[in-house]
């Protein structure tokens, strides 16, 4: 089993707000808002709370493991006098433990399950009005009792089957949804790995140039997705290796993206 | 003698010649980068005048790459020439390199076949940099051809190592290739040094350096210079250009 974890800086951003991390058997990443203050360090309190978690086995990894890790974190938050919007981040995660792999995302995201037949399922989360769930609002009554009267921001999950290069949507889900946040337990025998994206997959265009005129054409999430995940191989900084290979691919193309990028995955 | 029987090195053939190399199998391979580092080594009857030095050379150019904060990022392969040609090495992890593996690694033998060894070095940095690239590697490199003479024995000739050359830069492989001419005890033959000015300069190496004399002394100044220029390029990988420039200070 190979874990590793990258996060980019996209185009619009002076501070990366992405972060991911990675350890012997778990990976995690979070997802800054970047309407909020100082999220670049909240994404990251994020992921070592977690990682804490993990390693000192305090608590549990079950389903209400992301609400302990937004307590963990808030407390670590206010001992360096961060504002509480700081926390507004997503949170992903991935964590081994004998034969399953437990699986949350909080926020928007998107994750791939690859299997060994080579079929690639991906799951995207998106809200109708941006306007994502953070685990941060657990710890604000107020400000979740907001996030829930906006009515127009549905939930939308979509999923989709890669194979052989074709794309097709389906209906099944491999993440149920507890609350406000999603969860699975995945014998990992079934996969060969998992992948955990930010939002940032759907931040790609392409520049379209002629003697006359110059613009952007926005590009699929799924369809950057599956080039993103044709790793080569596994081993060491597998992630690494994809992600620079496919910054130069993409370069070449004209084609850039604006928001901050993370992936993590882990090979079984 | 160094370890030549390593299971997690593989036999790789090139398109052209018959002087194949190998190199570290690509599954043993956990970083993102590599730079490519080839000291190509003089092994002809006249340099049996300073073997010791020169092995020492080596050594101690192996011994400060082991330091180096790069060092898992640098593969090295080491190849000789006299009449035939060598590999001592093929692209190693420096993991993997004992320092002390150099006593006694030069093996004289014959005349000097300068452009055949210097083709043979270019092709399989390329070769094994393509390889890399196909597999999500990034990779630079540094090819150090070391020697006393001119060329007598090469099938083939300077335009075989400037067309091994031309055809590395085309596949777009390599982010960046240094090649360096090192002309080693020329003081007495001011003849080899314009010949060998002229092979890097038709040839198109990136530069020729010249070790006027072939001591313990300038050899060791040598190896600072190997270490430190490697050490730059290896830096320099994922930038897009090339290491800054090394003097070399006798």
């Amino acid at each position: 089993m190979n874990c590793d974890a990258v996060f980019i800086k996209g185009n619009s951003h002076s501070i990366c707000q992405d972060y991911a991390r990675a350890g012997q058997n778990y990976v995690l990443l979070s997802d800054g808002c970047s309407s909020s203050p100082d999220t670049d360090f909240g994404a990251r309190l994020i992921c070592k709370t977690a990682e804490n978690l993990i390693l000192h086995n305090d608590l549990s990894i079950n389903e209400h493991f992301p609400y302990q890790v937004i307590q963990k974190a808030k407390s670590a938050a206010e001992q360096i006098h961060l504002a509480e919007q700081s926390l507004d981040a997503t949170f992903l995660a991935a964590i081994v433990i004998g034969d399953s792999v437990h699986v949350y995302c909080a926020g928007d995201a998107m994750l791939a399950f690859g299997f060994h037949d080579d079929r690639i399922h991906l799951e995207q989360i998106q809200y109708q009005k941006s306007y994502p769930f953070y685990l941060n609002y657990l710890c604000n009554n107020t400000r979740l009792q907001s996030f829930q009267a906006n009515t127009n921001n549905d939930l939308i999950v979509t999923g989709k089957i890669i194979i052989n290069n074709t794309i097709e949507t389906v209906s099944y889900q491999q993440l149920r949804l507890v609350d406000y946040y999603f969860t699975a337990a995945i014998p990992k025998r079934h996969l060969k790995y998992i992948v955990l994206l930010s939002d940032g997959i759907q931040s790609f265009s392409k520049q379209i140039s002629s003697q006359t005129s110059r613009t952007t054409d926005n590009l699929q999430a799924d369809e950057i997705a599956a080039q993103l995940i044709g790793f080569k191989n596994y081993q060491g900084a597998f992630v690494q290796r994809r992600i620079n290979k496919f910054r130069k691919d993409v370069c070449r193309q004209n084609i850039s993206h604006y928001d901050d990028l993370s992936m993590a995955a882990i090979h079984f | 003698m160094p370890r030549l029987n390593d299971i997690t090195m593989e036999n790789k053939q090139v398109p052209t010649g018959t002087f194949g190399f190998s190199a570290v199998k690509i599954d043993n391979l956990g970083a993102s980068e590599y730079t490519l580092v080839t000291i190509v080594q003089d092994a002809s009857v006249s340099v049996d005048l300073f073997k010791k030095e020169m092995e020492q050379c080596l050594s101690e150019i192996v011994r400060a790459c082991i330091k180096s904060p790069r060092a898992d990022n640098l593969l090295i392969r080491f190849l000789q020439f006299g009449s035939d040609l060598e590999e001592i090495h093929g692209f190693k992890l420096l993991g993997n390199c004992n320092p002390d593996d150099y006593k006694n690694s030069i093996r004289i033998n014959g005349c000097t076949a300068l452009y055949d060894a210097s083709e043979s070095a270019i092709t399989a940095t390329a070769n094994y940099a393509r390889d890399l690239v196909d597999n999500d590697f990034d990779a630079n490199a540094i090819i150090f051809i070391i020697t006393d003479g001119m060329d007598n024995k090469s099938t083939g000739t300077i335009n075989s190592v400037k067309k091994a050359l031309v055809n590395t830069l085309k596949t777009e492989a390599l982010e960046s290739l240094i090649t360096l001419l090192i002309g080693v005890g020329t003081a007495d033959s001011p003849g080899t040094a314009k010949t060998l000015k002229t092979f890097k300069n038709k040839a198109g190496l990136t530069e020729y350096i010249e070790l006027k004399s072939a001591n313990a002394n300038s050899l060791s100044k040598l190896a600072d210079f190997v270490s430190q220029s490697i050490s730059s390029q290896s830096q320099a990988l994922g930038t897009g250009g090339t290491a800054k420039t090394i003097q070399l200070v006798i």
